[in-house]
C-alpha cells in the first residue's frame, strides 16, 4: 500500500493527467456506441485542448467554442469563451498544459517511448515557437470571421484543417464505430491524419512539439503564465548557477532566469532536479 | 509500469483506428441494409425489426410557418430526406445541388424534404436567409418535439440523408456526409431501383 | 533526498506574506473579476447556446470527415 502511494506520489503529474483526462472524456457510453455526449454539461469549457465530438467528452473545448462563436453570424467576439480563457489562464496559466490537457497527457506518453536519440526542440526552435501565436491569430480568430459563406457564417479553420487533437479523440473513434461516417471520409481527412501521424512520430524524439509550436490554446494560456496565480519563484540567495535546472528543462528555458516564461507547462522537473532547492511553487 | 501498459493501450488504439479509417476509403458501397441507423441505443424503443418504419405520426412546420405533418411524405413513391443545421458548411454548400435533382427527378417520383435539427421556431432568420439566398423550393421543415424522438435523436452528424417511402419505411441506407451532384445522382439512381 | 515543499516560506524577496493578498495580488483579481463579468455577459447574450448546439451535433466540417 506504502509503495503504491508513494509511486503516485512520484508520478503525480501523470496521476493528474490520467485521472483528468478519464473524468472530463467519462462518457464511456459513446465510446461504445459511436455517439457523442448531448447533456447540458456541454455548455461548459474545459481547460485543456478536448475536441467536444469526442466521444467521451462532457465539456466543450474553448478553442472548438471560440471557432463557434466567431464563426456564427451574430458574433463578432466571444465574451463567454473568452472569459472561461481568462479565469483559467490568470489562475493557472500554463500549469493547464502540463497536467489537464489530454493531447498534452498523450505527447508525453509518446516521449517515453524510448527512441536511439531524443531531443528536447525541432530545429528552429527559437522561431518555431511564434508559429503556434500566428495559428491563434490566423485560424483561430481572423479566418472563421471573415471568411464566410453565402449567408455570412464561418468556418472552424483550425479544427477543420488542423487540430490533430481532434483527429484522434473525435475522428478515428467515431470512424471505428460508424459505418456511414467511413464511407464519408475524403481527402481533408487524410490531410488531417497526415497531420496527427507526423506529430505522433515527432513527439517520440521530440518533446511536445505540438505544444511548443502549434497549440493556440497554449499560446493564449503563454501569455498569462507570467502573472498567473500559480507560479514558480527562485530564490536568488540560494540558487548557486549551476545550470540543473536548464539542462532539466525539456522545454528549454532557463528557468533560474526565467521561472515563469510563457513556454513552462509546469512539470517540476526543474524543481526536482534544483541541488540546493532553489526553485519553489508559490500559490500567491 | 503503469507508463508502459498505458503506451501499449495507446499504441494499440491508434493502429486499430488507423486500419479501420484506412479502409473506409475501399469500402464499396454497402450491401442494402434494411437497418437505417446503425448504432440505435439499445434502450430506447427501437423500431420494430419487422418493419424499418422511422418516420410515424408527426407534425411540425416548414422554416416559414405553415403547418406540416405526416402525410408530405405521401405526394411522392420515394422521400429524400436530408438532415442539416444551420452552422453546417458542408450542408449549405450541397444544396444548390439538391435543389437542381429535387426539379430533375420529381417526374420519376422522387421529392427531396429538409429538415433542420438545430432550429424548432418558425421564421428564423438564419434559416430563412438560407432558404432564400439558395433558392430553395422544396420544402424545409423545421426540428420538433415529434421529430426529435423519432428520429433526429439518432442523427447526431449532419449533413445525414436518408430514404423513405410513403409510410415512413425506410429505402435503402443511411448516408452521411456532403455529395457533390455526380454522387448524388448515383445515390438517387441506385435508391430509386430499390423501389 | 532533500524534502521538497509546496508551499514558499516567508523567506524570499517577495517580502513577508503577511501583505495584503488583495494588493498583492491586483492583476489576478482584476483578471478573475473580468472574467466572471466576461462569462455573466457571454451568457446574457445567448453565446451559450451557440456553444452547445455545435457541440452536441457532430458537425463532419469541424472534425474534417466529408
Amino acid at each position: 500500500m506504502a509503495n503504491i502511494l508513494n509511486s503516485i506520489k512520484n508520478h503525480i503529474r501523470l496521476c493528474v493527467q490520467i485521472v483528468f483526462t478519464a473524468i472530463t472524456n467519462g462518457y464511456f457510453y459513446g465510446f461504445a456506441t459511436g455517439r457523442i455526449y448531448t447533456g447540458r454539461s456541454k455548455t461548459v469549457c474545459v481547460p485543456g485542448l478536448n475536441c467536444y465530438s469526442c466521444p467521451g467528452a462532457l465539456g466543450s473545448c474553448p478553442i472548438g467554442s471560440l471557432q463557434a462563436v466567431l464563426a456564427n453570424r451574430n458574433y463578432k467576439f466571444s465574451f463567454y469563451v473568452v472569459g472561461f480563457l481568462i479565469l483559467f489562464g490568470s489562475i493557472f496559466g500554463r500549469f493547464i498544459c502540463g497536467w489537464l490537457c489530454p493531447f498534452g497527457l498523450i505527447q508525453d506518453l509518446l516521449y517515453k517511448i524510448p527512441f536511439f536519440r531524443k531531443h528536447k526542440n525541432l530545429p528552429g526552435h527559437k522561431a518555431l515557437i511564434w508559429l503556434k501565436y500566428i495559428i491563434l491569430a490566423v485560424f483561430v480568430i481572423i479566418l472563421p470571421l471573415f471568411v464566410l459563406d453565402i449567408i455570412g457564417q464561418g468556418s472552424p479553420w483550425f479544427c477543420k484543417y488542423i487540430c490533430p487533437s481532434g483527429t484522434l479523440t473525435a475522428g478515428l473513434p467515431l470512424l471505428a464505430a460508424n459505418e456511414p461516417l467511413r464511407q464519408a471520409t475524403g481527402f481533408l481527412f487524410q490531410w488531417k491524419l497526415l497531420i496527427l501521424i507526423v506529430l505522433i512520430l515527432l513527439s517520440v524524439a521530440f518533446y511536445r512539439p505540438f505544444c511548443k509550436y502549434i497549440c493556440p490554446l497554449g499560446a493564449v494560456y503563454s501569455v498569462f503564465n507570467p502573472i498567473a496565480l500559480y507560479r514558480y519563484q527562485i530564490d536568488t540567495k540560494r540558487c548557486i548557477d549551476c545550470g540543473k535546472c536548464k539542462s532539466a528543462c525539456k522545454m528549454d528555458i532557463d528557468v533560474c532566469k526565467n521561472p515563469n516564461s510563457p513556454e513552462c507547462i509546469r512539470c517540476g522537473d526543474c524543481i526536482r532536479s534544483c541541488p540546493v532547492n532553489a526553485i519553489g511553487r508559490l500559490h500567491r | 509500469m503503469k507508463n508502459k501498459f498505458l503506451l501499449i493501450g495507446l499504441s494499440v488504439m491508434l493502429l486499430s483506428a488507423s486500419v479501420l479509417s484506412g479502409c473506409g476509403k475501399e469500402v464499396p458501397s454497402s450491401p442494402e441494409k434494411e437497418e437505417t441507423v446503425s448504432n440505435e441505443p439499445t434502450d430506447e424503443a427501437a423500431p420494430d425489426s419487422e418493419s424499418t418504419k422511422i418516420l410515424g405520426e408527426f407534425s411540425t412546420v416548414t422554416y416559414d410557418g405553415e403547418a406540416v405533418d405526416q402525410s408530405i411524405l405521401a405526394e411522392a413513391d420515394v422521400t429524400m430526406i436530408n438532415v442539416w443545421t444551420t452552422f453546417c458548411g458542408y450542408c449549405i454548400d450541397e444544396m444548390p445541388v439538391l435543389q437542381k435533382l429535387s426539379e430533375e427527378y420529381k417526374e420519376q417520383g422522387l421529392q427531396i424534404i429538409g429538415i433542420v435539427s438545430d432550429v424548432d421556431k418558425a421564421n428564423d432568420s438564419t434559416v430563412t436567409d438560407i432558404v432564400d439566398t439558395l433558392g430553395l423550393t422544396y420544402p424545409n421543415l423545421l426540428s420538433s418535439d415529434d421529430l426529435q424522438s423519432q428520429m433526429l435523436q439518432y442523427i447526431q452528424s449532419v449533413p445525414t440523408t436518408l430514404f423513405v417511402d410513403p409510410e415512413g419505411n425506410a429505402i435503402g441506407q443511411l448516408h452521411v456526409g456532403a455529395r457533390d451532384e455526380e454522387g448524388w445522382r448515383k445515390v438517387i439512381e441506385s435508391t430509386l431501383e430499390i423501389q | 533526498m532533500q524534502k521538497k515543499w509546496l508551499f514558499r516560506n516567508t523567506e524570499t524577496e517577495y517580502g513577508s506574506s503577511k501583505k495584503s493578498f488583495l494588493t498583492k495580488n491586483k492583476t489576478s483579481l482584476f483578471l478573475l473579476l473580468l472574467s466572471f463579468a466576461f462569462i455573466s455577459i457571454g451568457i446574457y447574450r445567448d453565446e451559450t447556446a451557440t456553444v452547445l448546439t455545435k457541440s452536441i451535433n457532430i458537425c463532419l466540417e469541424c472534425i474534417g470527415i466529408g
